[in-house]
């Protein structure tokens, strides 16, 4: 046995060994291990001291990851899924949020913030991060300043605690973001009406103008009508006192005739009446077709007729197309189909605008107009729109580009390049659809738009304002 | 008394629609005008090889031959031909295309009694050029030579984001070809203004600078003129005297309505001889000669030599280019404004007077050659009913060519 002698502090082994009964033996300092034992008395203090150290280094990275985890805007927490009360949350909430976080740690407050619309779908959310899938919700948060804010959780179960329905998040305002994407979709919108406005203006003034024409003609047409047939009131009166023959009063009218061109007027008036009409139709039908298009105050999805929808965007950008190709239309017998149906024409018409600036660029110095043809069909439960142009198609080296945001090969100030990445967008994120494109070089391009029969539009928590235009 | 033979003009629209409009709304001059109609820039070329037209109008946007290339191969093969677009819209772009092809433009849907009034209008100016060979010399000018300095300090200041309409007007209005280009512009139915404008200032500011750069950057919108100080005349010494006139007139107008339409007058009142002196300097060198030897007045030379004098010429071209009515007249008539038979002082009296006080000496701009001046007297005054007199007169003009002198 070690023992240590503390008055000489030194270590001293003592060895006892039993002699007999009841008896036993000292036997008395039989070395001093003082110099063995001092290297280990040194490691055990040494040990101890890391373990402090170490416990402190612990601590202070504890804070902070703590302290890194609640400075982002991003408010982490973890949520008891049984009592809907927080058993985590970041200390920054207070200040993101305005809540203090203690209110978190109430059952069911962080439930209570979620706008009402908006619970249905956080809840199942939160059901399939239990169901050990990680999710990502956006709905609408309320903040203590009494406003709504846009917010996004990014929700995953907690695995080291199995016996609890926990899961951990992080929550981030995205209000900013989202008035963004807003804004850019929107002045792509505007950007594709602002060139539209120009070519339609040409296409109502063209109508405009040859209604002028005729109802001038007409004015002063009538004016002469009437004018001759006063004459010839005069000369019947004249012929009826006997101040006038018959066969004077036939010349006189006659000359009077003559003179104001009546054959023109009598041939030409009824035509000129006829094509002020077609030209009112022209007109109507742009105003309609831009109405159609616009699609206002549609906030949620509703059935819409997609035959119809491709007749009027074709209607409204036909300036963009007429000077360069034929369009010819080959519309199937579709069944209604359940959409935003304003984003849709937007979609269709960013693909129709591509397919003429296709054609334009190939048709460019030639004088044969290129041809575009627009589909549609059932195919299985889906719709098919494919629209087809005769362009020099696209290069392999950017095919895998066309889709991407900005892309364009226009030149600066013609495109921003936002043309086929929001019809993907639409097509694809709004409407659980598909957009592909097969090409071939020197013959063209056919672009082919799925949609589901009975999509499943994404639910929108914040439409975009419709009706740009009407 | 035989009615003058109709005038032959030739509308151009791909849209029968439109063409069909146009006929019946225009029957009614008939008996003044032979009109024909054709729907496409290739009818229309082959129209226009079957007879001589004296206008065309046509629509801008056409498959196949556009307006542009239309309207620039009739410029070409049928240059006293007059040209006007009728266009249902048109980008800064395709202005630019067409400004050096197309002597006026309209807009679609055209007002009532526009279209016929601006047919009129340029029919009359036959008037002033009877001669089809001098209206063919006018009308196959796109653009006149711009002073070296001007231009070069002109795309110098378009070059700058923060470019100003002071800054800019200041370069064109020291220009006689920009400012003549300018008006043009500022004055057609393409933008849309209600009033004339006579002032370069007003006039950069309605087209704005956007569309100068467009202009600026259309190749032969702006000329830069660089080899024209020839045998004939000295295009800077030129300048330096319109500049002299332009100014005398406008100080002698101060007191009167008519500052901007003198200053403008005055700058383009020799406006001729930019055209002369880029197409026609043997012609031009023989009537110096002609005048020189017979002691003529240099427009008396030309009238007999050429058929016309350089103030006809010029006052055509601004006419064809559709400038206000008063200022063709006061560069038509600034070598005889007797013959206006108008007794009330304008933009032509002022350039008329500016111009018999400025003193310039002809030799400079002649190179060394003295023609004999004409100009007006004390009496003109009185008979215009002038608010200043001539010993007044004098001392405006005086300090005007000495301030224009400084600058």
């Amino acid at each position: 046995m070690l023992r240590r002698d503390l008055e000489q502090d030194a270590w001293l082994l003592v060895e006892a060994a039993a002699l007999g009964l009841g008896c036993v033996r000292w036997t008395l300092l039989l070395r001093d291990y003082t110099r063995a034992v001092a290297p280990l008395e040194r490691q055990c203090s040494q040990g101890y001291q890391e373990v402090l150290e170490r416990t402190a280094q612990l601590e202070a990275s504890g804070e902070q990851y703590r302290a890194l985890l609640e400075s982002t805007s991003a408010v982490p927490w973890e949520l008891d899924d049984g009592t809907g009360a927080c058993t985590y949350i970041g200390a920054q909430v207070e200040r993101q949020w305005g809540w203090p976080a203690d209110r978190f740690r109430e059952d069911g407050f962080l439930f209570s913030c979620v706008h009402p619309d908006d619970r249905p779908a956080f809840a199942q959310a939160l059901e399939e991060a239990v169901a050990w899938q990680d999710v990502t919700i956006d709905c609408r948060f309320l903040f203590a300043s009494n406003r709504y804010s846009n917010v996004r959780s990014f929700v995953r179960h907690t695995p080291d605690v199995r016996e609890r329905r926990r899961v951990r998040g992080f929550s981030i305002d995205v209000t900013v973001q989202k008035k963004l994407e807003l804004e850019l979709h929107q002045a792509q919108r505007l950007e594709s009406v602002g060139r539209l406005a120009a070519g339609i203006a040409h296409e109502i003034n063209t109508p405009v103008q040859f209604i002028s024409d005729n109802c001038h003609f007409l004015k002063d047409g009538l004016g002469e009508v009437r004018a001759v047939l006063e004459r010839y009131r005069e000369a019947l009166r004249a012929v009826a006192a006997g101040s006038l023959s018959a066969g004077e009063a036939l010349e006189q009218s006659l000359a009077e005739e003559q003179a104001c061109d009546l054959g023109f007027l009598c041939e030409n008036m009824p035509t000129a009446v006829e094509r002020s009409l077609e030209g009112l139709e022209r007109v109507a039908k742009i105003v309609r077709s831009m109405k159609e298009f616009s699609h206002p105050n549609q906030d949620a999805p509703s059935s819409a007729d997609l035959n119809a929808a491709i007749l009027s965007t074709l209607t409204i950008a036909r300036n963009e197309y007429k000077y360069v190709a034929e369009v010819e239309t080959r519309l199937g017998d579709i069944p209604a189909v359940i959409c935003y149906a304003s984003e849709l024409n937007q979609a269709l018409l960013n693909i129709i605008v591509n397919a003429a600036h296709a054609v334009s660029e190939r048709a460019a110095g030639a004088d044969r107009k290129g041809l575009i043809t627009i589909t549609t069909a059932v195919d299985g439960g889906e719709v098919v729109i494919s629209v087809a142009d005769t362009g020099a198609g696209i290069p392999q080296e950017i095919q895998d580009k066309i889709f991407d945001p900005f892309f364009t090969t226009k030149e600066v100030g013609k495109g921003s390049g936002q043309g086929l990445a929001i019809a993907r967008s639409v097509i694809v994120e709004r409407h659980g659809g598909n957009l592909t494109f097969e090409t071939e070089q020197g013959r063209g391009t056919v672009f082919v738009i799925r949609l589901p029969a009975t999509p499943s539009v994404e639910t929108d928590t914040d439409a975009p304002e419709q009706g740009l235009l009407m | 008394m035989s009615a003058p033979e109709p005038k032959q003009i030739l509308f151009v629209d791909d849209d029968p629609a439109i063409l069909s409009g146009l006929r019946v709304r225009l029957h009614r001059f008939d008996s003044r005008w032979a009109m024909y109609f054709a729907d496409s820039g290739a009818a229309a070329i082959d129209e226009l090889e079957r007879c001589d037209y004296d206008l065309i109008i046509a629509d801008v946007r056409m498959p196949g031959m556009d307006g542009v290339e239309l309207l620039r191969t009739v410029s070409e093969r049928w240059p006293d031909t007059i040209r006007i677009a009728l266009s249902g819209y048109a980008g800064e772009k395709q202005v630019a295309r067409l400004v050096p092809y197309a002597h006026q433009y309209l807009n679609k849907p055209c007002p009532s009694s526009q279209l016929e009034e601006l047919i009129a209008r340029c029919l009359r100016l036959h008037e002033l050029l009877p001669d089809p060979r001098l209206r063919a010399l006018a009308g196959s000018v796109r653009t006149l030579p711009v002073t070296i300095r001007a231009h070069t300090e002109l795309q110098a200041a378009l070059s700058q984001e923060s470019a100003g309409i002071a800054a800019v007007s200041g370069i064109i209005a020291s220009d006689t070809a920009l400012t003549a280009k300018t008006l043009q512009l500022a004055n057609s139915e393409f933008f849309r203004l209600t009033r004339r404008i006579t002032n370069v200032e007003q006039a950069v500011g309605h087209l704005g600078l956007g569309v100068m750069r467009a202009l600026a950057d259309s190749a032969g919108v702006f000329w830069r003129g660089a080899e024209h100080e020839s045998i004939t005349l000295r295009l800077d010494e030129l300048q330096q005297h319109a500049k002299t006139v332009a100014a005398a007139a406008r100080s002698l107008a101060r007191d009167t309505p008519h500052g901007d339409d003198a200053w403008a007058a005055g700058l383009l009142h020799d406006i001729g001889y930019w055209i002369l002196a880029r197409d026609r300097q043997p012609e031009l060198l023989r009537c110096l000669q002609l005048a020189v030897a017979e002691g003529l007045p240099l427009q008396e030379a030309e009238a007999r030599l050429l058929g016309a004098s350089h103030a006809q010429l010029g006052a055509y071209l601004l006419g064809l280019w559709g400038l206000p009515v008063g200022l063709v007249e006061a560069v038509a008539f600034h070598h005889a404004p007797e013959r206006v038979a108008q007794a009330q002082f304008s933009a032509l009296e002022a350039v008329a007077i500016a111009e018999s006080l400025c003193g310039t000496d002809d030799a400079e701009i002649f190179n060394g050659r003295s023609v004999p001046a004409s100009g007006v007297g004390t009496h003109y005054l009185k008979s215009v009913n002038a608010p200043f007199d001539w010993p007044e007169a004098a001392r405006r003009v005086e300090a005007s060519c000495r301030s224009v002198e400084a600058s």
